[in-house]
């Protein structure tokens, strides 16, 4: 390929024309960013630019950083090409990045859902020549059910736990999956949270974010403050001994991979809920898109590459 | 399906306790369910309706994947009963059949559509162990020592599973002499330190011939009267349904009871057999003394 409008370098994906990098993994002059998980915003970039609505919590976990934002949907002209952002439903403020040269088009999805979670702006495929899309679950056996039905399911367990009078605790990344399911999840009773998750909730709450009322947990809660809670934590919480003041407390995990019998062995409640889009998902945007070219990046490349190859598409490994 | 998938797993996890297990199971499952499950840890399992080549081969054509992505599944999973399971989306509307019906319809399984008719009733979750019943390999096994340790332990106290509706025990203590439409109300209470301390308040709802007797017994015994509502001796055993508990330090006996439903007289019962407020499963303040409000 000549001169394409987006390469992939040893500190990640790069446009030439526009001098730019999207989510790079080693300090870089210019970075656009599609969200602030710490695996696509990272440190040291010179200058950043994401969404307006991403660009708190990246200030909040990189610190003082030199940035601009765009509105979603509002292009740039960088260089020689234009730049937008476009929702990617993956967490609060998440995008794809589209960048245009001349008619040339090319879409990065950077983490995406296609389901609507009621609190992120939802995922749209964007038309475009080429797509590189994330493949987490890039495999047949991954299928999603509808976000209500797991909600029930938690609901329940929480239920149950508040009879028995054992409180209730979620393991969950503090940005994305814990406001998820604090704003999914009926009120069976309060809902406590730790401080790295509440941090973060605040700021979303400020932004404007539908976030429910949550006690941030200090030393004077406990479960006689507070019966019949669900906590939401950190993994890293828990295994530090953070919760020990609640026991007898019963754990759960939320997360795609739940969907896989291995990965629920020995854990206490498992409940299949991703931020990632399931393979009806992934399979669905490659076609929206209209895109001829599929890059595939972040999870299974391989297979994913290859079964594009059966469904016609020019498709290929981005990270080789 | 649920259950049962739940109680397999469990049975396979070493350092379960087999017998709670089983009890836990038994004490919420339906009657059906649960003379199906005796029947198939005990080795009644059903002859085989498929191999499992057949049931890959069906799956894999019912997802419309070449070999190599079903071998990429493989990888993941390292389980070819659970690649399969997981080939298929999840029901839209899941319906939840319990094991008795999934069992009927595997017996009546004839043809590849059957099968698939089955799996579109099932969770992923579930469907390993329905293939696993399908192909003639369920292994799971409960000895007659654990069957009868469950027993034992299912005629003890009920109070403490979840998966069903809690039940205790109670003393009756108020009653009101006559009912409306909606049965009178009974005041219902559970032993603390020798005397019935108030739990709940609910309707009775009774078979005809028991709120008449019941009612016939009140006013026959009545020992003070409040308004419409009598004191009775604490002689009388109700057997109560309930959706939960939560600390109360308002009331005397410190709890409160969600959703009270009066599901017996338990007429022959011994007061003593009634529950105490200790039985109940909640970790929280111990209940006031009576003495206090």
């Amino acid at each position: 390929m000549h001169d394409p409008v987006l390469t992939f370098t040893p500190a990640g994906l790069y446009c030439p024309a526009g001098g730019f990098h999207i989510d790079p993994h080693r300090p870089v002059p210019r970075a656009l960013i599609t969200h602030g998980h710490s695996d696509h915003a990272r440190r040291g970039h010179g200058h950043y630019l994401c969404t307006d609505r991403a660009l708190p919590v990246i200030r909040h976990r990189l610190g003082a950083i030199s940035a601009e934002t765009l509105p979603f949907g509002t292009p740039q002209t960088i260089g020689g090409v234009t730049v937008s952002f476009h929702p990617a439903g993956h967490a609060p403020g998440s995008a794809q990045i589209r960048v245009a040269r001349g008619g040339e088009v090319w879409v990065v999805s950077g983490d995406y859902k296609t389901e609507d979670d009621g609190l992120t702006e939802a995922f749209a495929p964007v038309a475009c020549h080429s797509f590189i899309t994330e493949c987490t679950f890039g495999l047949p056996i991954f299928h999603w059910r509808p976000q209500a039905q797991i909600m029930a399911e938690i609901a329940d367990w929480w239920a149950a736990n508040a009879a028995l009078g054992r409180t209730t605790i979620l393991a969950a990344y503090a940005f994305g999956k814990a406001q998820r399911l604090m704003a999914g999840l009926p009120r069976i009773g309060p809902i406590l949270t730790h401080p790295a998750v509440e941090d973060i909730t605040d700021i979303l709450r400020g932004q404007g974010y539908p976030l429910p009322p949550t006690v941030r947990v200090t030393s004077d809660i406990t479960p006689r403050t507070h019966p019949g809670a669900l906590i939401i934590a950190p993994p890293s919480a828990l295994s530090s001994g953070w919760a020990d003041r609640f026991l007898p407390y019963d754990t759960g995990f939320a997360s795609g991979w739940m969907a896989l019998a291995a990965r629920r062995r020995g854990l206490g409640a498992a409940f299949t809920l991703s931020d990632h889009a399931d393979w009806p998902g992934l399979n669905h945007s490659v076609r929206d898109t209209g895109a001829t070219r599929v890059l595939a990046t972040h999870g299974y490349t391989g297979p994913f590459r290859d079964w594009l190859l059966t469904q016609g598409f020019d498709a290929a490994v981005l990270d080789a | 399906m649920r259950h049962f998938t739940d109680l397999v797993h469990r049975l396979s996890t070493p350092g379960t306790d087999r017998a709670a297990a089983l009890a836990g199971y038994l004490r919420q499952a339906p009657a059906a369910d649960a003379a199906a499950a005796l029947a198939l840890l005990a080795g009644q399992t059903p002859k085989r309706r498929a191999t499992p080549a057949r049931l890959r081969a069906l799956a894999q054509g019912a997802a419309n994947i070449p070999d190599a992505l079903f071998a990429a599944c493989l990888a993941q999973t390292r389980d070819a009963a659970e690649t399969i399971a997981l080939l298929i989306p999840p029901p839209l509307q899941p319906t939840h059949p319990g094991l008795a019906d999934t069992l009927a319809r595997l017996h009546a399984i004839t043809t590849p559509a059957d099968i698939a008719a089955l799996w579109d009733t099932l969770l992923p979750s579930e469907r390993g162990l329905a293939n696993r019943l399908i192909t003639g390999m369920f292994r799971t096994r409960i000895d007659a020592e654990t069957l009868s340790r469950a027993r034992l332990i299912l005629s003890g106290s009920p109070l403490a599973d979840p998966a069903r509706g809690l039940q205790i025990r109670t003393i009756l203590t108020y009653a009101e002499a006559a009912g409306g439409p909606a049965g009178p109300e009974l005041t219902l209470a559970l032993w603390h330190e020798g005397v019935p301390v108030p739990v709940a308040r609910a309707r009775a709802v009774l078979p005809q011939a028991d709120l008449r007797d019941l009612l016939a017994w009140v006013r026959a015994h009545s020992q003070e009267r409040f308004g419409p509502l009598h004191r009775v001796p604490a002689t009388q055993v109700i057997a109560l349904d309930y959706g939960g508990i939560t600390p109360n330090s308002r009331r005397k006996s410190g709890v409160t009871l969600i959703n009270p439903r009066i599901l017996q007289w338990l007429r022959d019962a011994d007061p003593a057999e009634a529950h105490h407020i200790s039985d109940l499963p909640l970790a929280g303040p111990a209940p006031l003394p009576l003495d206090e409000t």
